[in-house]
């Protein structure tokens, strides 16, 4: 395929349309498939854009750098030892993280605050994070974050602590919303 | 007849500045050795955490990196935060 190099009016190509080199391009790119980017292998399914398996970080403000979508497994972090049945998930898409999460809490008379641990990524130290409930058989809990931690605790939302014994038995699902610090 | 075949490996391993370590495991789905599907599972541990039922080779970079004063300089950036 033979491309015209025409000096001031851009690129010409071989169905005579014309590609300004500066300025906004008279043909618009068009895949009908997923492309594949920083040497990522485009997926076999579906049309959208492949990023590598191992993020590689750009420092450029306006550079979407990453996505992943999987699951995780929320732990105890009271100290209680308490073991949690769960299905969680989440999707990163840059550095913002949506971690969701359904947790069935033991039957416990423990009197430590309630606490989550074993996010997917670790949260990023200059700012703080929440989430909110989506369901709960307790009421509605309010789960907040650590910075540069991947761990948070759960409180009432007039600012007290839940314990493990108010949620004893007791099903919490929520999400929490976060930057990441890659 | 195509065969199907699936395999878990943990394909990434991160230590952070603070010592909390995050490992994510790919479950890979292949067709005739040809992989096909991906899924991720993560999980993070933090310093000192119990590594009970954890991967072998996830316990060697922990205990490597969980050093007496990484776990103290962890547990003091706990303290410090009400969450």
């Amino acid at each position: 395929m033979a491309l015209t190099l025409d000096g001031t009016a851009g690129i010409t190509f071989p169905n005579s349309t014309t590609q300004l080199v500066a300025g906004a391009p008279l043909v618009t790119p068009s895949f009908t498939t997923t492309i594949g980017v920083g040497a990522a292998t485009a997926s076999a399914s579906g049309a959208g854009i492949s990023f590598p398996a191992t993020q590689s970080a750009s420092s450029d403000a306006n550079t979407l750098d990453d996505y992943e979508e999987g699951t995780w497994t929320p732990t105890d972090n009271s100290g209680a030892g308490l073991s949690f049945t769960t299905s969680a998930t989440y999707v990163k898409v840059g550095q913002i993280v949506i971690a969701c999460c359904q947790i069935n809490y033991p039957s416990t008379a423990n009197g430590n605050g309630a606490a989550i641990a074993g996010l997917p990524f670790t949260t990023a130290s200059q700012d703080v994070y929440g989430g909110f409930t989506r369901y709960s058989t307790y009421g509605y809990v309010y789960p907040t974050l650590a910075q540069g931690g991947t761990y948070g605790s759960l409180y009432t939302t007039t600012g007290s602590q839940i314990t493990n014994a108010n949620l004893s038995s007791k099903r919490v699902d929520f999400t929490y919303v976060y930057r990441s610090n890659a | 007849m195509s065969t199907f075949t699936e395999t878990k490996v943990i394909d990434q391993i991160t230590v952070t500045e603070n010592g909390i370590v995050l490992y994510r495991e790919a479950t890979r789905i292949l067709k005739d050795g040809e992989q096909i599907a991906q899924t991720y599972h993560r999980t993070s541990l933090t310093p000192a955490q119990d590594l009970t039922g954890q991967p072998a080779n996830v316990v060697a970079i922990c205990n490597a990196a969980w050093t007496d004063e990484v776990i103290a300089a962890y547990q003091a950036q706990v303290a410090q935060q009400r969450v």
